[in-house]
């Protein structure tokens, strides 16, 4: 599984919060803060030129992860293949690592008083699923590909310093600016 | 214990019996996941926000779970737990008596979308309400906005349907006001039923992909639209889509860019409607609508000359103005060549209807003439009540003043007109006055504060549920698990009382299986062998008119001339505008400029949502925690002048009424318009937000309009009105209901 990542095509994106749901449904994530994947909304251009932009984030599975850094109960590791995972038992709900997170798609689960994040459906991924959210997207917009796959095309990753495993499709020049700088805020 | 998975089909965004196909995961009797069904045609595995939220849709802290009695004044909302059998014994005695004392026709049956358009659930309370002789039945779709729009379309172009965009074969796809997909996300295709309802997101993306061009036509930038997938975006002005149309008409007819052949061949009146439609010329459009008239003119052209051209409508159609705008789209695309050609606007056929006897012939016809709004034009011109059934507003209006005769008892199924039909005041003054009223639903409703007694209604997860078929594939639900509390599927509910009443006989004898099998039987398939096949359906073999386009000589069959209405014969007739004359709506900058002076901003409303189906759903905290509030959008212009900030609760106040909001400042949409939606009221008790008022002050849009703005055949509603806004204070709760007994 190493070299997987997420192919997000934005033109296929409408928004719709499927893949946000979904992941709370497939997880069964009832009482939660936060989740698991972020829809970035926003404009760019003057009314009534207007480019509305709609980019979901992912957690990326950074190759150098924040998150794991603060993590002090060794609750989040990494497998073999490159995606961090979360062992509950070690897990204390200190919540560092959600706020470490530069992309804010670590969620709280209140019900367990412990961290969850997203590791691409490890369980799913395993037997030669898909993620659920790139099974139940209602445009086909997200792609769980082979990142030599993905980088056949023209993309751009949400964060090379951190080695994110998330890309989207370069539509136009200013996009990839305009997000980080979005992100960042 | 192992988890069991079962093939089912969605209660999201109910419209009939077919849905997407969902697995449901169920672990010790519980509900505990979902996934979408790979082998079902519609949604192919894919599932939106709504039905992913299933779970939290049944396990939900709004459900009813136990008849009730009212015990204090109506719209308190105090009630007391009682037994089934009490509950249905006190509803028999009570409708027998009123039938017996007045006449059936004292008893109205008022239905909204919850449980399906046309369908069996539908047909089954059609079926009670006449084996009762009421010939009643208020179904209230008829006044807004989809059965107005297919009355003109008909009236026009002819079909039992409304000609839908054939997104898979088109190079120009122009949405008109629509929400984009926002009604059911997931779903692959358009309906074959009788309906124009959604758009299908997936096949405008797959087309867009290959080339084709999305033009959104819409006050505000909608998220189809988004990452460049617009080609054009075309804010028009709220209410004047008539305008634009028209102006459209007038450049292909003054270019000769129509489709000569056809008109020749299949339209009447083209002359007429040469000459009347010099009068919109792109330059009176574009002082009505906001839009350049080199822009109206070049969208024109690129609609007439695009061969593959589609045009869907959903919700502009909600006007006023209607006649014109209705009988625009429905000549646009007819005279363009555009009408049942690939990629233009199709009709979507299944090779069978299913359906049961829905025993309108035991109504003897003194009684038909009996049913309210039975001497509207509308019900004369589609063929009479027993076709149209009764007219919402013409049953409040015999509520509230007792004119021709004011009914004694109402059933109310999966409806809350209290916030989702127009006139709020009205339907309490109009409950208030009903004798005896029951009400189903799944939660506690403001309408069910109004009811004697309120029967739980289960979700289609908890009961055997009907069938559907989309084009030729049949699909089944199936029962999940046990229904929570004491809730009771409504096809068992009315099957009992029918035995109850002594009708038994007509209501195999409460036997779902022998019902499904009548339901089913035209498409020769009995319920068993479709429960066998759950999970892939079974497949009808194709009929000639799932495949056949340009089946004109049959279209136009009932049409005068059997041809297509440029003039219209049939209105001409009735003294109506036999050509498309612009009115534009009562309150506008140009209908009303001394409103405009006090209210200067133009008020319209969205209607669905990723998040919510009309009033449903915003109890669920997976989709509620995404939008939390009642919401505006204005333009940061707009924002900046009347001093509000994103997130801060807004006062709209029309010349009608008031509510309060939270502000979205947004980019996408004219400065000079405020859009807010239809349907708040829940509360949701996960979030801890509290139920919201649907009266004055409160958050349901449908007070900002008048009831008297209404077309005056079908009875279609504006949306349109005028407003002010001003940072306010958040709105007040409402107080919760109090049940004794429950538990």
């Amino acid at each position: 599984m190493w070299g997987y990542g997420i192919f997000i095509d934005i033109v296929r994106c409408i928004g719709c919060y499927a893949c946000v749901v979904g992941c709370k449904n497939w997880h069964m994530l009832h009482n939660t803060e936060n989740s698991t994947i972020k829809i970035m909304d926003f404009t760019t251009g003057e009314f009534p030129e207007v480019e509305r932009w709609i980019i979901p984030i992912f957690c990326g599975q950074c190759k150098n992860a924040p998150c794991m850094d603060v993590c002090n109960t060794g609750a989040l590791f990494r497998t073999e293949d490159g995606i961090i995972r979360i062992d509950e038992e070690k897990c204390i709900g200190s919540r560092r690592c959600e706020r470490a997170c530069p992309f804010g798609v670590i969620l709280f689960n209140r019900e367990k008083n412990k961290v969850f994040k997203c590791d691409f459906c490890y369980d799913r991924i395993k037997k030669g699923q898909n993620p659920f959210c790139v099974d139940i997207c209602p445009t086909s917009a997200i792609h769980f590909e082979k990142i030599s796959e993905i980088e056949k095309k023209s993309v751009f990753s949400l964060n090379k310093h951190l080695g994110t495993k998330i890309f989207y499709p370069i539509i136009t020049s200013g996009l990839e600016n305009e997000l980080i700088d979005r992100i960042k805020k | 214990m192992s988890e069991k998975i079962i093939p089912t089909m969605c209660h999201g965004c109910y419209y009939g019996g077919y849905n997407c196909g969902i697995l449901a995961h169920v672990k010790n009797d519980k509900f505990i996941k979902v996934e979408g069904n790979p082998y079902h045609p519609l949604n192919k595995g894919r599932l939106c926000a709504k039905g992913l939220s299933a779970v939290q849709w049944v396990y939900n802290p709004h459900r009813l779970l136990y008849p009730l009695k009212r015990t204090g004044d109506k719209g308190k909302g105090e009630f007391k737990r009682i037994t089934w059998n009490e509950a249905l014994d006190n509803i028999c005695e009570k409708l027998l008596s009123i039938k017996e004392k007045y006449g059936p026709e004292y008893i109205i049956f008022i239905k909204g979308q919850a449980s399906g358009w046309f369908n069996l659930y539908h047909q089954l309370f059609v079926r009670f309400l006449h084996a009762l002789g009421s010939p009643n039945f208020s179904w209230w779709s008829p006044s807004v906005c989809f059965v107005p729009q297919l009355f003109y379309h008909a009236c026009t172009v002819g079909g039992d349907r409304y000609a839908t965009a054939d997104y898979e074969n088109s190079d120009l796809i122009i949405e008109w006001f629509t929400s984009g997909g926002k009604g059911g996300a997931a779903r692959g295709g358009p309906e074959s039923g009788n309906s124009n309802l959604r758009t299908s997101p997936i096949q405008v993306i797959d087309r867009i992909q290959n080339g084709a061009k999305l033009i959104i036509i819409n006050p505000k930038l909608i998220s189809l639209g988004a990452n460049t997938r617009a080609y054009k975006w075309i804010p028009i002005k709220p209410g004047t889509d008539s305008a634009l149309a028209l102006a459209m008409i007038n450049v292909i007819i003054e270019k000769g860019l129509y489709d000569h052949n056809f008109v020749e061949t299949w339209c009447h009146g083209f002359q007429e409607l040469a000459d009347h439609i010099k009068k919109y010329p792109p330059k009176w459009a574009e002082n009505i609508t906001g839009i350049p008239s080199k822009e109206i003119e070049t969208l024109a052209v690129e609609y007439a000359t695009t061969p593959n051209a589609c045009i869907r409508v959903t919700e502009a159609p909600q006007k006023k103005d209607l006649p014109s705008f209705g009988r625009a789209i429905s000549i646009l695309i007819a005279i363009t060549g555009h009408l049942d050609r690939a990629g233009g606007n199709v009709f979507f056929y299944s090779p069978v209807h299913l359906k049961i006897n829905t025993f309108s012939r035991r109504i003897p016809k003194e009684i038909w003439a009996k049913t309210l709004g039975a001497d509207r034009l509308f019900s004369k011109i589609m063929g009479g009540p027993a076709i149209v059934g009764a007219d919402f507003f013409s049953t409040v209006k015999a509520l509230t003043t007792g004119k021709p005769y004011k009914p004694k008892a109402a059933i109310i199924v999966c409806t809350n007109p209290i916030n989702t039909a127009r006139g709020t005041h009205h339907i309490k003054q109009a409950l208030a006055n009903l004798e005896f009223t029951v009400v189903v639903d799944l939660s506690y409703t403001p309408t069910a504060r109004y009811a004697d007694i309120v029967l739980p209604a289960a979700t289609k997860y908890e009961h055997e549920a009907d069938a559907g078929i989309w084009f030729n594939h049949l699909a089944t639900c199936n029962k999940i698990i046990e229904p929570l509390g004491e809730a009771r599927s409504e096809l068992e509910i009315f099957m009992d009382l029918a035995i109850k009443m002594g009708m038994g006989k007509d209501f195999w004898d409460g036997n779902y299986f022998s019902m499904m099998n009548e339901y089913l039987s035209p498409a020769k398939i009995t319920i068993d062998e479709l429960k066998k096949n759950s999970l892939k359906g079974i497949y009808l073999p194709e009929s000639d008119l799932m495949n056949t386009k340009e089946r004109y000589e049959k279209l136009f069959l009932r049409l005068p001339k059997n041809k297509v209405q440029l003039y219209n014969k049939i209105f001409e007739k009735y003294d109506l505008d036999p050509l498309p004359v612009y009115h534009g709506e009562p309150e506008d900058p140009h209908n009303s400029p001394d409103i405009y002076k006090e209210f200067p901003l133009i008020f319209t409303d969205i209607h669905s949502d990723y998040f919510n189906h009309h009033s449903w759903m915003r109890s669920i905290p997976w989709l509620r925690e995404i939008k939390k509030d009642p919401f505006i959008i204005i333009h940061p212009n707009t924002a900046q002048k009347y001093g509000v900030e994103q997130g801060d609760w807004v006062k709209i106040e029309s010349p009608h009424g008031s509510i309060k909001a939270k502000c979205i400042i947004y980019n996408g949409i004219r400065p000079d318009t405020v859009m807010g939606q239809h349907g708040w009221w829940q509360g949701c008790n996960s979030l801890n937000i509290e139920e919201f008022s649907c009266e004055q002050e409160g958050v349901n849009v449908n007070v900002l309009y008048s009831i008297e703005n209404r077309e005056s055949v079908t009875g279609d509603i504006t949306k349109n009105t005028l407003v002010r806004i001003m940072k306010t204070s958040p709105p007040a709760p409402v107080s919760p209901w109090i049940v004794k007994g429950e538990k």
